[in-house]
């Protein structure tokens, strides 16, 4: 029998763990750092306005801004009842079946390779035009591309973690100066007056409104890994929510707001005209006569980072997923591998940089413009495989709550994740009817579908595999989804009824 | 003088370089898998057991562990009720601190205290270097060789692959080596150890898919 004096009135172990605990600004920070909106602001809108030549960028961020916030909804509330929560596969395996996780394993891999990739393209073009112009030194883009890749693999594999603290600085800086060339962009419109042309909703009845909408969605890759941090959290059930739509929140609101500024300070018939001419210097253009010539440089230098941090957060993106599928050794278990002295996955990290590498330098010898063949053209067909990811997640989010209601109310389990269903199925179907639009091709470009092809092929393997593995290897199929948990699934389960008694 | 090692002891000096006392583990593997060493000793003792991640108190309230710390940690266990891998995060906060402490008052290691990139570190240098790589290199020649080893040894290897420590001592080593040591950890570890080694490797896999190791 335990003694009133022995038994404690708070849980020390609840008072000790909740100490280490983020918050939701903690939460916030880490998802929107990664979501670099300077680049988005600078680099994705820009050339968003250039390629597909529509008006309606403004208004397509603010519109998935909404989509997303609905999205989350249903998201948010099937993370508290998976384990690793962080990776849209595990949704879609609880959600809709195994078969389909494992495909859309294999779509996200590309998917987010192509981000990966193709943000290196751009900061190898932006990088290289900064030494140009700023410094007079020539280098040629691949070289900045390289280099940038050299970096973030240096990065990856010794675990040098960059502070938390300097990410904080650039990414305070990031936003801090993008609303202040929004607001000088306001204050010096073209033609005198603020024009709300851009924003006009009917730009969404618009041509090429597709390729606005999966430009868009392409600034918000990354919002999704608000989930990753749900067990270390204060309040998992209302953190991990407020901080998923605060995220949301003001990138949606620094991004069209940010669109719709270029576009009042050029006048919204010469906004694309613009961007054509100035590509990525857009912005920094509009804003360089009124501002003092250390802001613009500022900007620069911010921009660079910016790029580099995005690249640095796909590369960890992709060899966490990596690591996870093999850790359930549906990719081969060398993946889940780690160096024990930093618990970086170094094979998985290594043969992403691989494959980034020769991407550039094949782009190098093809003498392509890399800011629309690489950093465009690729970033955006990330952005439709991580659009088709959405679409199936959101299915299989009320596929989930159908079997298991778990208390969640019907807002959460059904309402909204239907609607946000429709909305991304739409823009999904918008987006592939149009992809010669995003990509600046004639619509007879074999180009159009080579694109969404490739994922439909990616898709296709995974599911193979996946029916495969159920055939052959049962255990393993068991344990689809539960990434770093397959330890304690029921493969190990299986294998621990070797003890022999001493 | 041949005193029967303690669990935790023998996966501290596992995981630290015997020559400079630096982790060869980063921090959420290291303090994760000495608080299940700290676990594996109360288990192996048969004051503990583990099912389905749930810890069962085996032992009677007034029966109580002969080593000090493995007192403290089981007095908390019988104090509150929670599942293995809360247990494992708690015990982990400071199970680097406490583990070190008992090798220093056993005269095992020394704390040297430095300045590394702008932090105090405090570095354990074993006193005996022989005694501080004998788990290692018994577990390295022994696996390579594919001999025998007693279960002390096949829990210990189970630690070292929960906690990923075993890509570095089977480095080079065949399919052979791997496959045997798969079979020395079952054979020498009860079920509940066996679900032990499990949370500790889900723990440290999360935490590298956090990016917070």
């Amino acid at each position: 029998m335990i003694s009133a004096s022995a038994r404690p009135t708070r849980s020390e172990v609840s008072t000790a763990l909740a100490r280490g605990r983020l918050g939701v600004p903690s939460v916030v920070f880490f998802v929107i750092a990664a979501a670099a909106p300077l680049t988005v602001v600078a680099g994705g809108a820009t050339t968003g306005y250039w390629v597909t030549g529509s008006l309606g960028i403004p208004i397509s961020y603010l519109a998935v801004a909404a989509i997303l916030t609905l999205f989350s909804v249903g998201y948010v509330a099937m993370s508290r009842h998976i384990v690793n929560a962080g990776a849209f596969y595990t949704y879609i395996s609880n959600g809709l079946g195994r078969v389909f996780g494992v495909g859309s394993a294999v779509v996200a891999l590309f998917a987010y390779l192509a981000m990966g990739v193709g943000l290196a393209g751009g900061l190898g073009a932006v990088a290289s035009s900064f030494l140009r112009t700023r410094f007079g030194i020539a280098t040629p883009w691949w070289a900045c591309a390289l280099i940038g890749l050299a970096l973030v693999a240096i990065l990856g594999v010794l675990r040098v973690d960059i502070n938390g603290k300097v990410l904080a600085f650039l990414l305070v800086s990031e936003v801090v100066i993008a609303v202040v060339y929004d607001v000088v962009m306001l204050r010096h419109p073209a033609g005198g007056t603020v024009s709300l042309a851009t924003l006009a909703p009917h730009y969404l009845w618009s041509a090429g409104i597709g390729a606005a909408l999966v430009t868009a969605i392409t600034g918000y890759i990354g919002f999704e890994a608000t989930v990753v941090y749900s067990e270390e959290t204060r309040d998992p059930r209302k953190t991990i929510a407020r901080a998923t739509y605060i995220a949301v929140g003001i990138t949606g609101c620094l991004y069209g707001a940010s669109a719709w500024a270029m576009s009042v300070a050029t006048g919204p018939e010469n906004i694309v005209a613009a961007a054509a001419t100035n590509q990525t210097e857009l912005i920094f253009n509009l804003v360089s006569p009124h501002v003092w010539p250390t802001l613009v440089d500022v900007g620069h230098v911010l921009f660079v980072t910016s790029l580099f941090a995005a690249v640095l957060a796909f590369h960890n993106t992709v060899t966490r997923y990596a690591f996870a599928l093999g850790r359930e050794r549906v990719l081969p278990a060398a993946l889940g591998h780690t160096n024990p002295a930093s618990g970086v996955p170094r094979t998985a990290s290594i043969i992403q940089t691989v494959i980034a590498v020769v991407v550039v330098i094949a782009y190098a010898i093809s003498g392509l413009d890399p800011l629309v063949y690489l950093f465009f053209w690729i970033s955006v067909a990330g952005g439709l495989g991580v659009l088709i990811l959405m679409v199936l997640t959101s299915v299989a989010v009320i596929g989930y709550f159908m079997l298991h209601p778990s208390g969640e109310n019907v807002w959460r389990r059904s309402i909204a994740p239907t609607v946000a269903s429709i909305a991304l199925l739409g823009v999904l179907v918008l987006t592939v009817a149009q992809f010669h639009v995003l990509l600046g091709v004639e619509p007879d470009s074999a180009w159009r579908w080579i694109f969404p092809g490739a994922y439909l092929a990616a898709f296709a393997i995974g599911a193979t595999w996946a029916a495969i593995l159920r055939a052959r290897r049962p255990q393993v199929y068991a344990a689809i989804g539960l990434g770093a948990h397959a330890a304690t699934g029921p493969r190990a389960a299986a294998a621990s009824s070797g003890y022999v008694k001493a | 003088m041949l005193t029967r090692a303690l669990l935790a002891d023998d996966f501290f000096r596992l995981a630290h370089s015997d020559v400079t006392g630096r982790p060869l583990l980063h921090p959420i593997a290291l303090s994760t898998g000495l608080a299940g060493a700290l676990l594996g000793e109360l288990m192996v003792e048969r004051f503990l057991d583990v099912r389905d991640g749930v810890v069962l108190l085996m032992a009677d309230e007034d029966v109580q562990p002969q080593e000090s710390l493995a007192r403290s940690v089981l007095a908390v266990l019988r104090r509150e009720d929670h599942r293995l891998p809360t247990w494992l995060e708690y015990l982990g906060q400071q199970s680097v601190g406490k583990v070190a402490a008992r090798m220093e008052a056993a005269g095992h290691v020394r704390p040297v205290r430095s300045r590394r990139l702008l932090r105090d570190v405090v570095t354990y240098v074993p006193t005996n270097q022989l005694e501080a790589s004998r788990p290692m290199s018994v577990l390295a020649t022994r696996l390579y060789a594919r001999y025998e080893l007693e279960p002390w040894y096949g829990v210990l290897a189970g630690f070292m692959r929960a906690t990923g420590l075993h890509t570095r001592v089977m480095s080079g080593m065949p399919t052979e080596s791997h496959e045997f040591m798969a079979g020395l950890i079952v054979r020498s570890s009860s079920p509940g150890i066996q679900e032990l080694f499990g949370h500790i490797e889900s723990l440290v896999g999360a935490a590298v898919l956090m990016h917070r190791t």
